[in-house]
């Protein structure tokens, strides 16, 4: 599997706040990969070290292979990059924003840039700063996808869209196939559920966890224990299962390590008098919801 | 066309679109600039109006030119983490070219331009002083390159405003403390040029970093750190200093040593009574040089009293009146006052000083720096009208020009000349003329420093009744041809010898 961004305990330090701990991930090639947490996580901070727009305070990156901090143009020439922040040329019409970057990237396709002008509806000859977020955001990604970029780096590029504008983007990216793997940040988790194929997950300037989402979406279930009788919790459940909870003879807990195969036996071993299991599948949102409690628990504990 | 060179006109094609109104108003504000300098009326100067009405102009222009310089920078700023140009697969060469570009372009070139249409209308040929035309550019180009500077490290261009507004204004207020001029006509002032250079290899390290590298917080330390070299340096550096500089960078020609001793002073009544003055005590020493050219020019810098009991007074020449009130003695030398032999003059500043130094000998070391001129044949001047001048460029004769704001009456000439080494004029037997153009902090902004043309003025007073004197004027170009310290002790004077004292008329005096 070739990697086409590795970081290795990259840490970010603004003064004496921390941005960024101990980054430690890696994006195989062809995956969409989405770096979530919530706002103030450290995902931009991450995208913008990786980018070398910031320089790290200690740890490395490493993009297509080079050291972040040594990127030069050819290897810019097959990266993109889409930020909300990002300060694009706001005066410059659509056509002539497509035209200046057209210069800059030697695998640039006309017919590309055009389809995607078609797709998106871009009025040309309107500048950037009429537009509205949405068709920024398409104007730009236009300009990213033209030259059919490695790798591209997408920092919150759905937020304040509406859901179709989202839809359709996702749709572009996707449509990019394996030849351009993405790096995307998002605090909002149901938009990047549907598309990635990776994903980590991120607060407070540390990884928490970083994994496959076929394998997050297998290990995490969300269990229910009906109790013949109101038997108290036991205190030694595994420490997979995160935030059990008794409410009655209901017990409710997240299976960070679901295993089909002896999942019932697990029950039976720590629940002997269950009367009825429930085992049901997790969105991310919920996966990342227990999670989160799970640290501040297990934080607010020590 | 290389990739670089290629990317570069992308990016400069760009600036220019989206800054071509700024342009256009810089262009606006030299063409303006241009026609005050070519239209400025003749005789501007007898009226000491040295800039004319376009004076002003050498000052906005600069500031509109540094407002250009940190607009272009700033359409692809260099600090922050969220400009668009940082992603693209460019580099910092074309980035760095294309702004160059833009300067060179829209600053540099029109301004080559406007310096050579001014020579043009003004009768010279443009072709011919190439190297002078390209002088003005470097020293355009060193006020660019600290402006770059700023502007490559503030974070937006009201940044760059407010630094331009808190450095002018920070130097305004320490006018006084920095002695912008040690005093008028002090040629061999070097503080200037050595302030120029730190700031343009300040600047030119700034910017460079901040290019190649993006390390905006390196490179505002190293740029105030060149500030405040740039300023300790313009304060701290004594005229002493200043002087052997000079004298150092362009030494004087090889020939018979200049040396001096004290003279002899047999003054007559209106002489002396210039310089008698009943609140300080003033002493003329008189000099006797031997191996003097009178073509040598000779500054006093530097003068060192000790009295018998071993004070020390020191007094340097030129002062600003801040230095006087915080001298104890003053000096000056005077090498062509009437019918007085060349001599050193000495004020007092207290009687209690005057009681020190007079009861007994002094011993007097003192420094003065020598110009060497090489004059060019002499030209005699039409009565009235324009005189082209060999070597120099051209003269105009006022005729007599009816009562003027200093005099009753003044008879006076005018030349402008393009050569920096024609800057200094010979005039009737030997009196050197001002300088139009001193180019440097010690005049800006009044001076027109813009402007490709060096100037100087003769003015004679005349009596209203008197009658017009028949002579015509001669002009002749006179070069520098090198500078030398010359240093001096007298030992054991007594200054009660050269005492100017109230005068008493003599009978036989008219």
């Amino acid at each position: 599997m070739n990697v086409m961004l590795r970081t290795d305990r990259l840490a970010k330090k603004f003064g004496k706040v921390e941005a960024l701990t101990s980054l430690t991930l890696e994006v195989p090639e062809g995956s969409v990969f989405a770096l979530v947490g919530p706002n103030g996580a450290g995902k931009s901070t991450a995208m913008k070290v990786c980018l070398n727009l910031l320089r790290a305070s200690s740890g490395s990156a490493e993009v297509l292979g080079m050291d972040s901090r040594k990127l030069a143009p050819a290897q810019l020439a097959r990266i993109g990059y889409i930020s909300e922040t990002r300060q694009l040329p706001d005066w410059m019409k659509v056509s002539r924003f497509l035209a200046y970057c057209k210069e800059f990237y030697p695998a640039w396709n006309d017919a590309d840039a055009a389809e995607f002008v078609r797709a998106y509806e871009l009025p040309l000859d309107r500048p950037l700063k009429s537009l509205s977020r949405g068709q920024r955001v398409k104007a730009a990604l236009a300009a990213a996808l033209a030259y059919h970029p490695s790798l591209l780096f997408l920092d919150e590029p759905f937020s304040n869209l509406d859901v179709l504008v989202r839809d359709q983007l996702i749709e572009t990216i996707l449509g990019a196939g394996s030849e351009t793997t993405v790096f995307l940040a998002s605090h909002d988790l149901a938009e990047i559920e549907s598309f990635a194929t990776h994903v980590a997950y991120m607060d407070q300037g540390e990884i928490r966890f970083t994994e496959e989402m076929s394998a997050l979406s297998t290990r995490f279930r969300d269990v229910e224990v009906v109790l013949e009788n109101g038997a108290p919790l036991p205190v030694d459940l595994p420490a997979a299962w995160l935030n059990a909870e008794q409410a009655g003879v209901v017990i409710r807990f997240t299976d960070s390590h679901f295993n089909a195969a002896d999942h019932s036996a697990q029950i039976r071993r720590y629940f002997a008098t269950a009367r009825e299991v429930n085992v049901r599948a997790m969105p991310l949102r919920s996966i990342f919801v227990a999670l989160a409690k799970s640290a501040k628990q297990n934080k607010g504990g020590r | 066309m290389t990739i670089t060179v290629r990317l570069a006109l992308q990016i400069f094609r760009k600036d220019i679109e989206r800054l071509w109104w700024a342009v256009l108003l810089t262009l606006l504000l030299l063409a303006v600039f241009a026609f005050q300098e070519v239209s400025r009326p003749v005789f501007a100067y007898a009226n000491y109006s040295r800039g004319g009405g376009g004076a002003w102009l050498n000052l906005a222009l600069p500031f509109a030119w540094s407002l250009l310089i940190a607009l272009v920078i700033h359409q692809d700023p260099l600090t922050g983490d969220r400009q668009f140009w940082v992603s693209l697969p460019c580099g910092w060469s074309p980035l760095l070219a294309a702004k160059a570009i833009f300067i060179a372009v829209c600053i540099q070139l029109p301004y080559l331009c406007a310096t050579a249409a001014i020579l043009l209308a003004k009768g010279f040929n443009p072709l011919e002083h190439i190297p002078h035309l390209f002088w003005k550019q470097l020293i355009l180009l060193a006020f660019i390159l600290p402006a770059v500077a700023v502007a490559a490290v503030v974070k937006n261009v009201a940044h760059f405003l407010l630094v331009v507004i808190t450095i002018a204004g920070g130097v305004i207020m320490m006018s006084n403390r920095l002695n912008f001029a040690y005093g008028p006509d002090t040629w061999w002032d070097v503080r200037w040029v050595i302030t120029l250079l730190i700031l343009v290899i300040g600047g030119i390290t700034v910017a460079a970093l901040q290019f190649v590298r993006r390390c905006t917080l390196h490179s505002r330390a190293i740029g105030v750190a060149v500030a405040a070299a740039a300023f300790g340096f313009y304060s701290w550096l004594p005229r002493d200093m200043s002087a052997a500089i000079r004298a150092a960078f362009s030494p004087a020609p090889a020939g018979a040593p200049i040396s001096v001793t004290v003279g002899s002073l047999a003054p007559t009544f209106f002489e002396l009574q210039r310089y008698y003055n009943n609140r300080r005590t003033t002493i003329l020493i008189p000099l006797q040089f031997s191996g003097l050219d009178p073509i040598v020019q000779l500054d006093q810098i530097s003068l060192e009293l000790t009295s018998a009991g071993g004070e020390h007074y020191e007094a340097q020449w030129p002062h600003s009146s801040n230095e006087v009130r915080s001298q104890r003695i003053t000096t000056g030398l005077d090498m062509h006052s009437g019918k007085l032999p060349p001599f050193q003059w000495l004020e007092l500043g207290s009687p209690e000083i005057a009681k020190r130094l007079l009861n007994g000998t002094v011993t007097i070391n003192g420094r003065f720096l020598a110009r060497f001129y090489k004059p060019g044949g002499p030209t005699t001047l039409r009565s009235v009208g324009r005189t082209d001048v060999p070597g120099l460029g051209y003269c105009l004769s006022s005729g007599p020009l009816p009562t003027g704001r200093v005099f009753d009456m003044m008879l006076t000439f005018e030349c402008e000349s393009p050569e920096l080494t024609s800057r200094e004029m010979l005039a009737n037997g030997g009196s050197f003329l001002r300088d139009r153009i001193n180019f440097g902090p010690s005049r800006y902004p009044e001076d027109p420093w813009l402007s490709p043309l060096h100037g100087g003025i003769s003015a004679n007073s005349v009596a209203k009744d008197a009658p017009l004197p028949s002579r015509r004027d001669t002009v002749a170009p006179a070069p520098s041809i090198g500078s030398a310290i010359i240093d001096y002790t007298f030992p054991g004077v007594d200054l009660n010898r050269f005492l100017v004292r109230q005068p008493v008329r003599p009978e036989s005096e008219p």
